[in-house]
């Protein structure tokens, strides 16, 4: 290492913000990103979506009611979280969190209860004893299915879903805000911060729902739907571009700028992020996906369904780690240089710290649960339920 | 203690003739009302700014007679690190991290520089041999700088962090809830999460001595008289002096942080 | 269009509205009370940093007992180090179970701090390079107290 990347102010040899950190905005990510998809049904009534429509809603929702859980791991005083709501102070970013959470899980579970109401209503009915009542306190006592409520159901959802689209990029690109925002560090002090993480989010959202979809698919026999993945693939290339441009450009600014913390950030990318930024980031992550996708949106026609499934996974798979590597780069990576421009720490994540490792894939594995139950509670693939009780 | 609004206890005799169902309604209407009232304008942060509330209650320290300022004059520092260690006695810091610590510097002719802290200065620093010809080397105290325009109070998500009528900035460690931003806002390292209390620690300007008069406990240990803390209210002291007439620099100007640390004898290496 | 049909979405905005107004009540009652006293933050706390016990004390109170040490020091070139410096905080001496002798360092290591040669010093700051001053005058470069053998701390100058 160069002679004069040596010195760190001493209270910088901690790395507070740790994989919680990086999880926390990951999440964030595929809520609002499964978002999205759904909006492609709900709100720009593309119907080739339909078959997810409601599964992504669901999505959604368990990894947003799990976004919370890293954070409170993480702060030193999880049973004052709420201060940021009793007290919040509005100059910084970070207050707006439980204004924006709240409003999104508002917006969200509207819309789940209303396009899920006709099922509720059906299962409120022909479910016996314990195994309706949930149902039954879900239908607020009103059992009106008529042409007219269901209209109106129609226009509220229709509402909701474009309320809550920018509800969910706000909630996903305040994130980017918070790291791009803070002018003491130049790996993040940048305006594009909050784009790029939005357009990874969608990134990390589409691909997540092409994995759950096709294996869901596969559980329940039935055949995936090629309308709607080829649509899918061709949105996941389309933002996997934009999103690679962005954080490419950012660094290339960087570099072509020759600032003062380019002399700091050349050695963190070539250093400590070797692995991470450029082997999993931007080779293993974006390269080899963006030649899958290539070839299944630009060889669509030849493609066998198996051959385009095969590629949407692995492709969708490796995107979801270029997300998490993206996330890791910028919370870790961040972080691991000193604010004396001056040093580089290393950052060895424990595995059974309260922080570490283990914790963040417990954590991980609470909205695939989560979701597990939610599908078992609200079937989003069924028909029949709505069609019999209407 | 504020009151909640009151409705008049026998409300179903006084409105006689409205049915209860209006009457629900009417509460419907004006309880979120009042809700928000009560809850949003508790309290109003800019009136209370400019206004003179007197001393602390039972001392007669009165917050808002004084303005701080801190003089770091690196041409005297001799590096013993007194400061770091009466620092980390007076206020209990933690080992390992440092609301105070000492930098040496050591520039060759040709520009090379080492820069280093060995345990923050905490135990005097030792001879070295840099490995090339000393042109200059010094050392350069570092705090909080109780910057007038601080990123940390501006990301603080709770109010936990604040400054004080008198300019010094202070954590509340009965409401911050550990989130670490601050850390990562200020631009100098100064703040770090205290691993035993789980909250932002950072340097008070010693405001338990200031309040009774005394100095930060790093000023009353420089033997040198490197560290100079003063009043910018009181016409007799000197750092006031030194503040309005001398050539001062701050510590990553282009922040416009307007650090209330200013530095004598400043150098370009330093950061 | 009939009202009836709404129903159901009005007793889930009744439901949302009254959440909303729970939590604004609740938010009022957990409000600490000095907040927004002197600014956006709760303002007992100013009194509670005011309140932290000192731990080094007044450098003037050590005059009250020691006449003698402070009246020599000062009329040396340690004039300016502070007594507690070398000793140690004077709540470690005086304290709630009584008067506790002062630690007293008579170790090198300490002189050290300050007069070891280094280049960052300021040059007209008195220093030596600790093995050239002591071997070259014969003596024991391993003991503990050989600046004392010489210099008096509190005048160091002043020949023994």
């Amino acid at each position: 290492m160069l002679p004069y990347l040596q010195y760190t102010f001493p209270n910088d040899i901690h790395i507070h913000w740790s994989i919680m950190i990086v999880l926390y905005p990951y999440i964030t990510g595929l809520v609002a990103g499964a978002f999205i998809v759904s909006a492609f049904y709900h709100v720009f009534q593309k119907k080739e979506y339909q078959p997810i429509g409601r599964f992504s809603l669901l999505t959604s929702l368990a990894f947003l009611l799990c976004a919370t859980i890293p954070l409170l791991n993480h702060l030193g005083h999880p049973e004052r979280a709420f201060n940021i709501m009793i007290t919040p102070n509005f100059s910084s970013a970070m207050a707006g969190f439980g204004i924006l959470y709240t409003l999104y899980l508002v917006i969200l579970l509207l819309e789940i209860w209303l396009v899920f109401r006709p099922d509720i209503i059906f299962y409120a009915k022909n479910y016996r004893g314990i195994r309706a009542l949930p149902y039954r306190v879900l239908t607020l006592g009103v059992y009106d299915l008529s042409e007219e409520a269901l209209r109106a159901d129609r226009k509220a959802i229709t509402i909701l879903a474009t309320l809550g689209l920018p509800a969910a990029c706000l909630l996903h690109g305040y994130v980017g805000f918070l790291f791009g925002a803070i002018k003491a560090n130049p790996w993040w002090s940048t305006p594009l911060m909050p784009i790029i993480f939005l357009f990874s989010a969608v990134v990390s959202g589409i691909a997540l729902l092409i994995i759950l979809y096709q294996w869901l698919a596969a559980f329940r026999n039935e055949e995936v739907n090629q309308d709607c993945l080829r649509g899918m693939a061709r949105w996941l290339w389309y933002f996997q571009i934009q999103t690679v441009t962005l954080e490419l450009l950012e660094i290339v600014t960087l570099s072509y700028e020759r600032n003062e913390e380019w002399e700091i950030i050349a050695p963190l990318l070539t250093h400590q992020l070797t692995f991470s930024f450029i082997s999993v980031q931007m080779v293993l992550g974006s390269l080899i996906p963006f030649i899958l996708l290539m070839i299944t949106v630009l060889m669509d026609r030849y493609l066998h369904t198996k051959v385009r499934n095969a590629l949407t996974f692995f492709a969708s798979l490796l995107l979801l780690i270029q997300v998490f590597a993206m996330r890791w780069n910028v919370v870790i990576g961040g972080q691991m240089m000193s604010k004396s421009l001056r040093g580089l720490r290393d950052f060895h994540p424990e595995f059974l710290a309260k922080e570490g490792v283990l914790p963040a894939i417990l954590i991980f594995a609470l909205p695939f649960l989560l979701l597990y139950l939610l599908v078992k509670f609200f079937p989003p693939f069924e028909k029949k339920a709505g069609q019999l009780s209407a | 203690m504020f009151k909640l609004p009151s409705f008049p206890q026998s409300a179903e005799e006084e409105v006689v003739g409205v049915s209860r169902r209006d009457f629900l309604t009417g509460a419907l209407k004006t309880l979120p009302g009042a809700a928000l009232f009560v809850g949003l304008l508790r309290f109003s942060p800019a009136k209370a700014a400019g206004q003179a509330l007197g001393a602390l209650p039972g001392t007669d320290y009165d917050p808002a007679e004084h303005l701080y300022a801190y003089v770091i004059d690196i041409n005297k520092c001799i590096g013993c690190g007194r400061c770091v260690k009466a620092c980390a006695l007076e206020n209990k810091v933690p080992d390992h991290f440092y609301r105070t610590w000492v930098e040496r510097y050591v520039v060759s002719e040709q520009g090379e520089t080492i820069i280093e802290s060995p345990d923050g200065g905490k135990n005097g620093f030792k001879p070295m041999t840099p490995g090339f010809h000393v042109a200059k080397a010094y050392f350069v105290p570092k705090m909080c700088n109780h910057c007038a325009n601080t990123p940390c109070i501006q990301v603080c998500p709770v109010g936990a962090s604040y400054a004080t009528p008198e300019g010094v900035v202070l954590v509340d460690n009965k409401r911050c809830i550990g989130c670490g931003y601050c850390v990562q806002a200020c631009p100098f390292g100064s703040r770090f999460i205290n691993p035993i209390t789980k909250t932002a620690e950072k340097c008070t300007w010693c405001y338990h001595r200031i309040a009774k008069g005394l100095k930060p406990a790093c000023v009353e240990a420089c033997p040198v008289g490197a560290r100079m803390f003063g009043d910018l209210k009181n016409e007799r002291d000197p750092v006031r002096k030194i503040v309005a007439q001398e050539h001062l620099d701050v510590l990553q100007p282009e922040k416009l942080t307007k650090p209330r640390c200013y530095y004598l004898g400043f150098d370009k290496e330093i950061r | 269009m009939n009202k009836g049909h709404y129903r159901h979405l009005l007793r889930a905005l009744i439901l949302v509205a009254g959440a909303c107004l729970v939590f604004f009540l609740l938010r009022a009652f957990l409000i600490p009370r000095s907040f927004g006293k002197y600014g956006f933050f709760r303002g007992d706390n100013l009194k509670e940093q005011a309140d932290i016990p000192v731990v080094h004390g007044n450098p003037q109170a050590c005059a009250e007992c020691h006449d003698e040490q402070v009246k020599m020091i000062a009329s040396g070139p340690h004039a300016g180090v502070p007594c507690q410096d070398c000793h140690a905080p004077l709540t470690q001496h005086i304290t709630e179970e009584g008067i506790v002798p002062m630690p007293i360092t008579r170790s090198y290591a300490l002189c050290a701090r300050c007069h070891q040669k280094l280049d960052a010093r300021p040059k007209t700051f008195p220093q030596i390079d600790f093995q050239d001053h002591v071997a070259a005058k014969g003596k024991n470069w391993e003991s503990e107290d050989i600046c004392l053998n010489c210099h008096r701390s509190h005048n160091p100058l002043k020949k023994k």
